[in-house]
């Protein structure tokens, strides 16, 4: 979660903290756990339930980091717990909609595994589409309103998303090593020339500059 | 590479796989359509640097057409259902592996670069014998086609 979110949960953020007294670490766990419940209540038909209990384990996990930027407790071991809890979570809730026959498990394996590409990225593209739990909700919506499948539709979109996510990720972050390349050449190519060094021989013209002239 | 070998190389593949309908597609898509997509990513840098001067190595590609892409193409291939994708993706950066310049492979996970195989033989004798077996083997296919079909 973002701060953008820390003012729309800013009463269960401030309660948590003041009146019950839970750290990040433990808001964590408690939604971890809430998580693991959601799966098992989706996994044994109860899936109005478990996407209720789903609802809850995702407000506890904008919470945590809500808290943690609040009252200044954010740390490196706090990110990286709520990476490994929403993950499981994810599986968990996925393998649940498969083992109930709401999606086929090959799909709520690709879907995990292209959500796994996305997180793998992110530290070096900065980017997170954040189509990841968020999206079942629609997929419950679809199914109980439309009589459709759509579970599986949403884990399809999950995974669409998060692999799209993963290529643009390669891509952009590339982008930027390339961006730092060129500066560096331009900057050493200025050099050279305040310096009265001659330009080195230009290549011979190629269907691009042609292209261009 | 340069089209004329990827085009060639994807036209065999079609043709000793006996593609149909949307595998062609993807066969073009991924075996040589990728190039469309992922070059002119990097001409908004290109142009900056050097305007419209020609720098012979600069390194226009970008990880969609290396292969770490195949993180995210083998399992599309799983979704779609075809393994076409995969393995005329993997023609297709296979071929670029053939050529001298610098690529990296598993960016941005790995800063190692390579100027992939055969790096002794120059790329245009490399470019030219390509064109030359898959010229050979389209023929030999096609030849093959019209001779079971009864019409030679």
């Amino acid at each position: 979660m973002s701060k953008a979110s820390d003012s729309i949960l800013r009463i269960p953020i401030v309660a948590a903290h003041e009146k019950l007294g839970l750290s990040p670490n433990e808001i964590s766990a408690y939604g971890f756990l809430i998580g693991l419940a959601a799966a098992g209540l989706t996994a044994a038909g109860y899936v109005t339930l478990g996407m209720i209990a789903l609802a809850f384990s995702q407000i506890a996990d904008g919470v945590d980091g809500g808290v943690a930027r609040r009252y200044n407790l954010e740390s490196k071991k706090g990110h990286r717990l709520e990476v490994v809890y929403d993950r499981v979570n994810e599986l968990a809730i996925l393998l649940a909609l498969a083992f109930a026959g709401y999606a086929t498990l090959l799909l709520a394996a690709l879907a995990f595994i292209a959500i796994l590409l996305s997180t793998a990225v992110q530290p070096y593209s900065h980017f997170d589409p954040g189509f990841k739990r968020f999206i079942i909700y629609f997929g419950y919506a679809a199914t109980m309103l439309f009589h459709v499948a759509g579970f599986q539709i949403a884990l399809g979109v999950i995974f669409l998303a998060n692999l799209t996510a993963f290529a643009a990720g390669t891509v952009i972050a590339d982008y930027r090593l390339q961006a730092e390349i060129d500066r560096q050449a331009m900057i050493r190519r200025e050099n050279e020339h305040a310096m009265g060094l001659p330009p080195p021989p230009e290549d011979p013209p190629s269907f691009l500059s042609k292209l261009f002239s | 590479m340069t089209i004329l070998p990827h085009l060639l190389l994807t036209t065999v593949g079609v043709q000793a796989l006996g593609l149909e309908g949307k595998d062609i597609a993807l066969a073009y898509g991924f075996g040589y359509g990728i190039d469309l997509v992922d070059h002119p990513i990097k001409l908004a840098l290109y142009l900056r640097k050097n305007g419209r001067k020609n720098e012979k190595n600069y390194h226009w590609r970008t990880p969609l057409q290396e292969p770490v892409a195949l993180c995210w193409i083998v399992p599309l291939s799983l979704y779609l259902g075809t393994p076409v994708p995969a393995l005329f993706f993997a023609s297709h950066f296979l071929l670029d592996y053939l050529v001298g310049y610098e690529k990296r492979p598993w960016y941005p996970f790995s800063t190692y670069s390579t100027e992939g195989f055969l790096t002794r033989f120059s790329d245009g004798a490399k470019e030219m014998w390509t064109c030359a077996i898959c010229g050979l083997a389209i023929l030999v296919m096609a030849f093959h086609q019209l001779a079971t079909s009864g019409l030679l």
